[in-house]
């Protein structure tokens, strides 16, 4: 075993308290893993400090409760089902008699005959207590409420002291045997506010989660105005913390500052001189802008010097100016941790994230558009080292962006609605008037009119032409009807490549709609060519047409049951001769690696396959259910061998794998790479689970996307480059930002384009996405202009809140399964047309600019040719203009925009077969 | 001394497809083991926050696609690298017999200043797997982390969250180590800066 991790901190943490690495061990205090929480409070009682806990229970039974606290929990696990919520106290036992204590203990107790005891009750156990304790308790909790607790003198509560041991969790111990609390103000990286007690010999108790949302302490007679950021110093700790400092010295550690400490505090309790000379000294910075200082709590020691910074009070918060209220939610902001990004965006609420966030949470993002003003964002400039990319801005902008993304879209949404719930009146009311004027298979665009909210995003300066409409209908879907009739009519093949393009196909789980759907693809991915059987001919022209088709497939499946066999024969035959070829077993374990982690939550793929193969099928494709039986690679002994129990396998992986690896043989050059699958997946299914029809959906697909998984990633850098310039063209000012922030690479768009955007939306709608893609109908490359749509949609958030390549990234990966595929479709194609007349229109001035150069070079010929005539003596001087000429020829085309091939090249789409 | 600043530490973590980065990620910073995940494309990262010595750190772990073939975008990602995890499935000797391959590509692609001494980390996951199922001893992976320099090599399981925590701790720290190092080298010229962001366009190469 390597060196372990982590040296014994936790001993003789007080007696050694000069030396800095004792001081605390904060890394036991996080309580995050459950190995530390898990356990009961037991062991408490094996400690030399149960003495005192139990002096305490045993005093008569009953204290006066001075505060308490609902919702304050304990997190055993990181699951949010297994937190235990409970009541926080503090209570004072009188002691009739002073007794003593451990003998290390500091004595705040020996002077008076009080002893304050801070206690935990979780419901459960409050519920077993008697009636009068949970009186007393709720009572309280209503005056903490309001503020004035200490105040009513008259109304002391009494209650009983939970048992310190045998409960689990709950805990009660006196102040004077705390050496610290770590505390985390709620913040992004800590939805909740936290607070740690650490013992003096050592131990820390189960951390407290302050749930203030859950709790009734917070909410105020007026609802709070949303868009007044809440003090962030309301929560529930500092209140606690202020009522305490009457009966304890708190001293803030000055060497953990909440800077560079994810907001942590270190309150230690009634230091020694030593400790406090440690904590007290602070690190080699700038003091902490803590806008608002208290007067230190009264304490028999000397005041701190430098003053030692204590919370804010709640109460002088809220009459704070609003300005003092708004640096201390700026201050907040830059406390935030690089943590909270990818935890708060991986959390299932980021998705209608504002409504769910904790009030000191919401309070945060309440600031945006202020938090910009104030030019808090750090400018960037030139290259930062690794250590700055570590900025404490990043989460909070990643986190702004993700919000400022939701209230955008739930505008658009809302704006959408209502534009549409207005065309449907206009609808009614011209429905009327014209009465079936509905033609074949056109159906109305106004629908999709309603959506162009986000095309006012666009910039205006594309062309001088008005920006172009969409064209797609995707609510009339292609049904099994109008697809047979297509054939029936004669369509040609792109206008039946249109017409997949507008519609895509029905979603309807009935057989003909799936099946219409098969056989489109069968045309998009070429397995089937449209032209098959001739089209038209009424009755028989369709029995012959199908008669046809039917055949081709029939052949098409049996070279595939070919290049099956083919490799397994040898298979097996290499596996008797020398152990099996290498090459092929490592391909194997590639293929199979992927393909039982593929789609595992689709039903057909779950494992183990309680979904039934449809078994009605030909079995001319080989079956999937047999497809492994046999064969050495064979797969199954050695293979199931080996990874077997990764998962038991199912028939429609087994299926994938052995399609996947007839494709390695199939195209040796290519052979099996990463994402393959995914491509694989949705193409079985929908065609049916047939092995063999999936794999020639495989191979046109391949025939597409194939530059893709060049062994050089030549494919994929050119098309990222393609798209690098796209952007450049169509949206100057993103393409300077992503050069800013070292995104320009747009490796962020990697997994979009290698797997067109598998990733990034739900199964199904991945399905509508690549039959519209497939199409080829304005583009080849149309990907890129759906990556395009995307970045367009999300690029005042990417200029606004992104500034490094990372957090870019991680915004770019977090974006899956939150696009919405219609609305993106809509806009790719806008930005394809408005690219398409920005070409043509630069064309048409390159034209212009050439036809007019050439006009001017015949004057100045003529010109030159005069004054030459005339002059003859003055050849110098004609030489010079001509070199003007050419500089100033030079400059005009230096003005013009040039688009380059690649560009260029996204003008060409499907051309006929 | 500028150690005192927030620090990040940028681990990437490097292995054959399937032997569990994703899994070891996630376990370490979600303490969550999912069957649902996927191969990884492209390169994705997660941060934690935890304590080294005395120092709150932030680790960034990354996490990229296991086929080779997509190592060539690595660079971008293996720029200032303070550490590199190499993992490899205690099941599958070809796993491990890859990770002297991993290994060199990535000092090639990182190009750190001290190759010599740049911190690796091996982990030999997987081990709540069947023993009959164990190809690859432990003697055999210790001695080869030996030969490379010693190697610390921790055995985990990401789904059983075994030596999860302390492997990551011993990364974080070994990478801190290097952090500090690096330091020193930044207040030079960084020489390689001008070509890796050559590299970063492609524009007119392809």
């Amino acid at each position: 075993m390597a060196e372990s991790s982590n040296p014994n901190l936790t001993e003789n943490r007080r007696s050694t308290s000069s030396d800095t690495s004792s001081l605390i061990n904060i890394s036991s205090t996080q309580a995050h893993s459950p190995a530390t929480t898990n356990t009961s409070f037991d062991h408490v009682s094996d400690h030399p400090l149960a003495a005192s806990l139990k002096d305490a229970s045993n005093n008569g039974g009953k204290a006066r409760l001075l505060y308490c606290k609902s919702h304050v929990s304990i997190h055993p696990t990181s699951f949010n089902k297994d937190n235990i919520s409970g009541y926080l106290g503090i209570v004072e036992v009188d002691h009739s008699t002073p007794h003593s204590l451990a003998p290390n203990l500091e004595s705040s107790v020996e002077n008076g005959q009080k002893e304050t005891l801070i206690t935990w009750v979780p419901n459960e156990l409050l519920d077993r207590m008697d009636e009068k304790d949970r009186q007393g308790y709720k009572t309280m909790e209503g005056r903490t409420l309001a503020q004035n607790a200490e105040e009513e003198e008259d109304g002391f509560v009494f209650v009983s002291l939970p048992p310190p041991k045998g409960e689990k969790y709950a805990f009660s111990i006196p102040i004077t045997s705390i050496y610290s609390i770590l505390v985390y103000p709620p913040s992004l990286s800590h939805w909740y506010g936290s607070a740690t007690f650490n013992l003096m010999g050592g131990i820390s108790l189960p951390t407290l989660y302050f749930h203030d949302d859950e709790s009734p302490l917070l909410a105020s007679p007026n609802p709070p105005n949303p868009l007044q950021p809440l003090p962030r110093a309301q929560w529930g700790f500092p209140p606690f913390l202020s009522l305490l400092e009457s009966r304890a010295t708190f001293v803030r550690s000055r060497l953990l500052t909440s800077k560079k400490n994810m907001g942590a505090e270190l309150w230690l309790v009634n230091p020694s001189k030593s400790d406090r000379e440690v904590h007290e000294a602070g690190l080699e910075e700038e003091p902490e802008t803590v806008p608002i200082q208290r007067k230190p709590a009264q304490s028999t020691q000397p005041a701190p010097y430098p003053p030692k910074q204590t919370y804010p009070n709640s109460a002088v918060l809220n009459t704070a100016t609003p300005k003092q209220t708004l640096m201390t939610s700026l201050s907040n902001l830059t406390n935030l941790s690089r943590k909270a990004a990818s935890q708060v965006l991986s959390h299932p609420l980021a998705q209608p994230v504002v409504p769910h966030l904790p009030p000191a949470v919401r309070s945060l993002v309440n600031v945006p558009g202020e938090w910009e003003r104030t030019g808090r964002l750090p400018p960037k400039t030139g290259k930062k080292n690794n250590a700055d990319v570590a900025s404490e801005f990043e989460s909070a902008r990643l986190y702004l962006a993700r919000w400022a993304r939701v209230v955008a879209e739930e505008g658009e949404k809302a704006r959408r609605d209502e534009l549409a719930s207005k065309a449907r009146i206009q609808r009614r009311k011209s429905a009327t008037s014209l009465s079936a004027s509905q033609s074949g298979s056109l159906s109305p665009v106004e629908d999709l009119e309603s959506s162009l909210g986000v095309f006012s995003m666009l910039p205006k300066s594309y062309s001088k032409r008005p920006i172009p409409n969409p064209t797609r209908t995707p609510q009339h879907p292609i049904t099994a009807r109008e697809w047979e009739s297509l054939s029936a009519q004669g369509r040609d093949e792109l206008y039946v490549r249109r017409e997949i393009f507008k519609r895509g196909f029905s979603d309807s789980s009935e057989p003909e709609e799936i099946k219409a759907r098969k056989e489109g693809w069968e045309v998009l991915l070429g397995i089937i060519p449209w032209q098959i059987g001739g089209l038209g001919g009424g009755e028989s022209g369709k029995e012959k047409r199908n008669k046809q088709r039917e055949e081709a497939r029939r052949a098409k499946r049996q070279v595939y049951a070919g290049l099956k066999g083919k490799w397994r024969k040898e298979a097996a035959r290499e596996d008797e001769v020398n152990g099996g070829r290498e090459d092929w077993r490592e391909e194997w374990h590639r293929i199979d690696v992927d393909c039982r982690r593929t789609d595992r939550n689709q039903a057909i793929y779950a494992v183990p396959s309680s979904a039934a193969h449809k078994g009605d099928h030909e079995k001319e494709g080989g079956g999937a259910n047999t497809s492994l039986r046999r064969g050495s690679l064979g797969a199954d002994s050695q293979g199931e061998e080996e990874e077997g129990s990764a998962a038991a396998l199912n028939p429609h992986i087994a299926a994938l794998r052995t399609i996947l690896m007839t494709y390695h043989t199939y195209s040796p050059e290519l052979g099996y790479v990463q994402g393959m699958s995914d491509l694989l997946s949705p193409i079985y299914v929908v065609f049916d689970a047939n092995e063999a029809d999936a794999f020639w959906g495989l191979v046109g697909v391949m025939k597409m996307m194939e530059s893709n998984f060049l062994r050089d990633q030549s494919g994929m850098k050119r098309k990222l480059s393609t798209l690098q310039q796209l952007i450049s063209v169509m949206d100057p000012e993103l393409y300077a930002h992503l050069e800013r922030t070292d995104s320009l690479n747009l490796f962020f768009c990697f997994r979009w384009i290698l797997i067109n955007f598998k990733r990034e939306f739900k199964f199904e709608q991945v399905i509508k996405l690549w039959e519209v893609l497939w199409t080829n109908f304005y583009s080849d490359q149309f990907v890129l202009f759906v990556a395009l749509a995307i970045l367009q949609s999300h690029r005042d958030v990417l200029i606004r809140y992104l500034t490094e390549f990372d957090e870019v990234l991680k915004y770019a990966n977090d974006l899956s399964g939150t696009i919405d595929l219609d609305t993106t479709l809509a806009q790719a194609e806008v930005l394809f047309l408005s690219f398409r007349s920005l070409v043509e229109d630069l064309d048409k001035e390159n034209a212009q600019l050439d036809e007019k150069n050439k006009e001017g070079l015949r004057h100045r010929r003529i010109n030159s040719d005069v004054t030459g005539s005339s002059s003859s003596g003055k050849k110098g001087k004609g030489k010079e203009k001509s070199d003007e000429d050419a500089m100033e020829e030079e400059s005009k085309k230096k003005d013009r925009k040039f688009i380059s091939d690649d560009l260029r090249g996204l003008l060409i789409g499907w051309r006929g077969s | 001394m500028a150690s005192r600043k927030k620090v990040l530490l940028k681990v990437i973590i490097l292995g054959d497809s399937g032997v569990g980065k994703t899994s070891l990620m996630n376990q370490y910073v979600n303490k969550r083991f999912s069957n649902q995940y996927k191969a990884t494309i492209g390169a994705d990262f997660l941060t934690r926050e935890l304590v080294v010595d005395d120092r709150v750190v932030t680790m960034q772990l990354w996490d990229t696609a296991g086929q080779e073939r997509f190592q060539s975008l690595g660079v971008a990602f293996y720029r200032g690298a303070d550490c590199c995890v190499l993992v490899y499935d205690v099941n599958s000797s070809k796993s491990f017999e890859a990770l002297d391959g991993w290994r060199d590509e990535f000092l090639v692609q990182a190009s750190p200043h001290d190759p010599e001494n740049f911190p690796f980390v091996v982990l030999g996951n997987k081990i709540d797997m069947e023993e009959s199922k164990r190809m690859v001893s432990q003697k055999r992976a210790m001695t080869w982390c030996q030969a490379k320099g010693n190697i610390p090599y921790f055995e985990t399981s990401a789904k059983e969250a075994i030596n999860v925590e302390q492997a990551f701790q011993t990364i974080a720290k070994n990478a801190l180590a290097q952090e500090a190092e690096t330091e020193l080298y930044n207040d030079y010229p960084d020489p390689i800066r001008i070509d890796s962001e050559n590299s970063q366009n492609y524009g007119c190469n392809c």
